[in-house]
């Protein structure tokens, strides 16, 4: 048998993909994906949704799964998908001459129409700029020319947008389901306008902040922000998860990801009020999604994808009010043997460990939770609701159902810590052992610390963080205090963490750090491997700036701050009593058992509020 | 419930995942095709599939044996499961089948390597084979069929398309990976110099 020569001989990737490790990450093609053929009538918008990280952590990114089937459902309208190349395949492309493209048609990402980004995370800053630039666009909205695409962002990364404003041409603040079908109904309809004029445009629709269209103002008092479009911009949310956009069906990769299920959505928002927790104030109000939708959703994906596993995804999901029907309907209604249930972050009380036992996917290895502070004094300083009984009867129950190990996560470094809050977290995890111990010769704990980085819009976006050298010490002393080899302990670099933290609360001026530290080769600065932290204290060096000053400094009740002109619907007089009622320890109730805490929504915006009216 | 054996093809960009993807890959596809897999006793139960020797990423395949086991096949399951593989990936043939494991089957692996540039010459390929490979009746065929070079490998659990590289390498005849293209062609039993395919 004659074999002619293959056609993978004229791949131009071919050379590049057979020589980078896991060239997998930039083949595309997984089931599920478009495979629009390109026809005669060409869309009228062209949108390429670009995550600033590899394709494992992209792909495991509930958002751009609803994005990128929400904006291919809309007529005219063809959605393809980017990822960040990794430094051997950015190197790769860059010595073969070849742009960064879009997985679904190989197209290069100057070649869209618009090109939008989520700010996931700080650290990604440098991955924007290297996707824009191997992508063939301008770093610079200034820079760029009426043929560029127009770059978007969105994600929790735009409520404080500043740091990277001038790079993006607009952000999007709030539920993507909200604002992407008017965002594209404008792009297709102002085509062919000059791009300032579509910006303008764009810049009237609700929840869209065109940076360039605005000027900043340094002062003692702060920063000053004005601009031609009315401030603040109000973010945008779904307010019926039921009647809310869900996709029919995934993406579904061909090889592992991080999260490798079938998520389910079943709540947005959370209102347990951890003063430390910014999707704890940014994603509120809470908006439960039925538990009869739920189940729906979770067939139906799971019979058009063919995955194996289901999550119930939230940022709490213990607290769902319709867990229990939920599992339950599910549980027996699960097509096929083998498909598994999984429930992700638990809550930390004996009814979850119950819920966990339950599901076959938590039995092996171990389980993971958040106590987050060692002391009662600081757990109600951060309002982190759970007690030192709690965390036991966690213990017990888990020692119960036969778990011989347990993570826990904790912070260093939060508003008011002494050494006795760091000695509470060796007890804890001592206690957590000795109970585990008890049952199970191969008892196992492990601790994972990490330094704590204010956030804007939460209670804590006027306190310093902890100086990196200090954070380091209290870890190292903390591990130094362990003395058992079957209790481990891990921390962050902290020096990462003040770099996350200065970005956090950044303000334009650091953009510049930005461009520097990228121009000198930092990448992927969120991964441990890569985070280079000589080179960006050069660039912030280079710049003139103190990264202190962002993240070290104390705050006046007063200052405006970079992020004053994005109003998530909490109000900043919330966020400044949380803080008070911080530094006197004292509690907040959670507002779906107790009463209305008044932190900025009306009862036409929160459903808790809009039953409490219809009563 | 019924093992079946089956042929498939990864052709293009699908080459580039991993051998070790492959089980859930073609799980999800088989479940999207409404199959209900045998799942494998013991501690961590998985569908019960198995595959042909391992085949290095960056190698397109034309036609790979594999075993799934499936409580509910039908006649047209098989119709049915080729429309829900991914892009890139073919099913050619299926049938159910008992007797000795499918690893036990697998004799022979055979290949076509296309070069970028003007291929070696076929003795040197051969001596660079010979030497990495040390072992007698392991290279049952070398010879150029072509723009391509056909060879025939034994033990193919053993030696592969990345032998070839190293191989190649070793004797100066590629820099690596990116000078060639590797195809396998078929697994199955080397009966009078032909490899029979398993299916």
């Amino acid at each position: 048998m004659k074999v002619e020569r293959p056609f993978e001989m004229d791949s131009v990737l071919w050379p590049l993909l057979a020589t980078v490790k896991h060239p997998a990450r930039y083949i595309g093609q997984e089931w599920g994906a478009i495979d629009k053929p390109s026809g005669n009538e060409a869309p009228a918008v062209r949108l390429c949704l670009a995550f600033p990280d590899v394709y494992e952590v992209g792909m495991s990114f509930l958002g751009f799964q609803i994005l990128y089937a929400l904006a291919n459902s809309l007529e005219g309208v063809v959605a393809e998908r980017a990822y960040c190349p990794w430094i051997d395949m950015e190197a790769s492309l860059r010595s073969a001459g070849l742009p960064l493209a879009s997985l679904e048609s190989g197209t290069p990402l100057g070649s869209f129409d618009a090109v939008g980004f989520t700010l996931q995370y700080e650290l990604t800053a440098t991955n924007i700029l290297t996707m824009l630039d191997l992508g063939g666009i301008p770093l610079r909205s200034a820079d760029r020319r009426e043929g560029d695409p127009l770059i978007m962002a969105g994600g929790p990364g735009a409520l404080a947008p500043e740091p990277l404003a001038p790079f993006i041409d607009f952000f999007c603040m709030g539920d993507g389901e909200e604002l992407l079908p008017s965002v594209l109904q404008v792009m297709a309809e102002t085509r062919g306008y000059r791009r300032d004029d579509r910006l303008s445009c764009l810049a009237a629709l609700p929840g869209i902040y065109v940076p360039g269209l605005s000027t900043c103002k340094f002062s003692d008092g702060g920063v000053e922000i004005r601009s031609k479009q009315p401030l603040p911009i109000k973010r945008q949310f779904v307010l019926d998860m039921d009647a809310a956009f869900s996709p029919s069906s995934l993406i579904v990769p061909d090889t592992g990801i991080i999260h490798d299920r079938v998520p389910v959505e079943i709540f947005r928002g959370c209102t347990r009020g951890c003063r430390f927790c910014q999707a704890g104030m940014v994603y509120r109000p809470v908006r439960e999604r039925s538990p009869e939708k739920v189940v729906d959703i979770a067939r139906d994906l799971l019979e058009k994808t063919g995955w194996e596993e289901v999550g119930l995804v939230s940022l709490s999901s213990c607290d769902y009010s319709g867990l229990v029907p939920a599992l339950e309907t599910l549980s027996v209604n699960l097509r096929g043997p083998g498909i598994k249930l999984s429930l992700p972050s638990l809550r930390m009380d004996a009814f979850s460990v119950e819920l966990a036992a339950r599901l076959e996917t938590v039995k092996r290895g171990g389980l993971t939770f958040a106590p987050e502070a060692g002391s009662q004094r600081l757990r109600d300083v951060i309002n982190k609701g759970i007690s030192g009984d709690d965390i036991c009867a966690t213990m017990e129950a888990l020692s119960e159902h036969g778990w011989d190990r347990v993570k826990l996560y904790f912070m260093v470094g939060l508003p008011t810590e002494t050494e006795a809050d760091l000695q509470g977290i060796l007890d804890i995890s001592r206690e957590a052992f000795g109970i585990l111990r008890k049952r199970h010769r191969r008892a196992e704990v492990s601790v994972s610390v990490n330094g704590f980085i204010p956030k804007p819009h939460t209670p804590f976006q006027w306190e310093p963080q902890l100086p990196f050298l200090e954070t380091e010490s209290r870890c190292r002393w903390l591990k130094r205090q362990l003395g058992n080899p079957r209790i481990t302990m891990n921390y962050h670099d902290p020096r990462q963490g003040f770099v996350e933290a200065a970005f956090a609360r950044g303000d334009r001026r650091l953009a510049d750090v930005i461009e520097r530290a990228w121009r000198n080769g930092c990448r992927f600065d969120g991964w441990t491997e890569t985070f280079r932290f000589d080179a960006w204290m050069q660039a912030f060096d280079s710049e003139g700036l103190d990264p202190g000053e962002f993240a070290n400094r104390s705050r006046q009740e007063h200052e405006s701050f970079p992020w004053d002109h994005i109003d998530t619907g909490v109000t900043r007089e919330f966020l400044w009593r949380e803080r008070e009622k911080a530094f006197s320890a004292a509690k907040t109730d959670d507002c779906r058992t107790g009463s209305c805490q008044g932190c900025g929504f009306s009862p036409t915006e929160c459903p808790r509020l809009g039953r409490e009216g219809n009563r | 419930m019924s093992r079946i054996r089956f042929l498939f093809s990864k052709r293009g960009f699908a080459a580039f995942v991993p051998h070790v993807e492959m089980p859930p890959l073609i799980a999800r596809s088989a479940r999207r095709a409404g199959m209900e897999i045998l799942q494998t006793e013991g501690f961590a139960p998985h569908p019960k599939i198995s595959l042909g020797p391992a085949l290095p990423v960056g190698v397109p395949a034309l036609a790979e044996p594999a075993e799934i086991w499936v409580n509910n096949w039908g006649e047209s399951t098989f119709e049915t499961w080729k429309t829900f593989l991914p892009k890139g990936f073919g099913l050619l043939r299926a049938e159910v089948v008992d007797g000795p494991a499918l690893s036990r089957l697998c004799k022979v692996g055979e290949y076509r390597i296309f070069f970028r540039d003007i291929p070696p010459a076929e003795s040197d390929m051969t001596r660079a084979l010979d030497a990495a490979i040390q072992e007698e009746g392991i290279l049952h065929v070398l010879e150029k069929e072509g723009d391509s070079i056909r060879v025939v490998l034994g033990q193919p659990d053993r030696f592969g398309p990345g032998l070839f590289v190293k191989a190649f390498r070793g004797a100066g005849l590629v820099e690596g990976w990116q000078d060639l293209l590797i195809v396998r062609t078929a697994v199955g039993q080397w009966e009078e110099n032909v490899v029979k395919p398993l299916v």
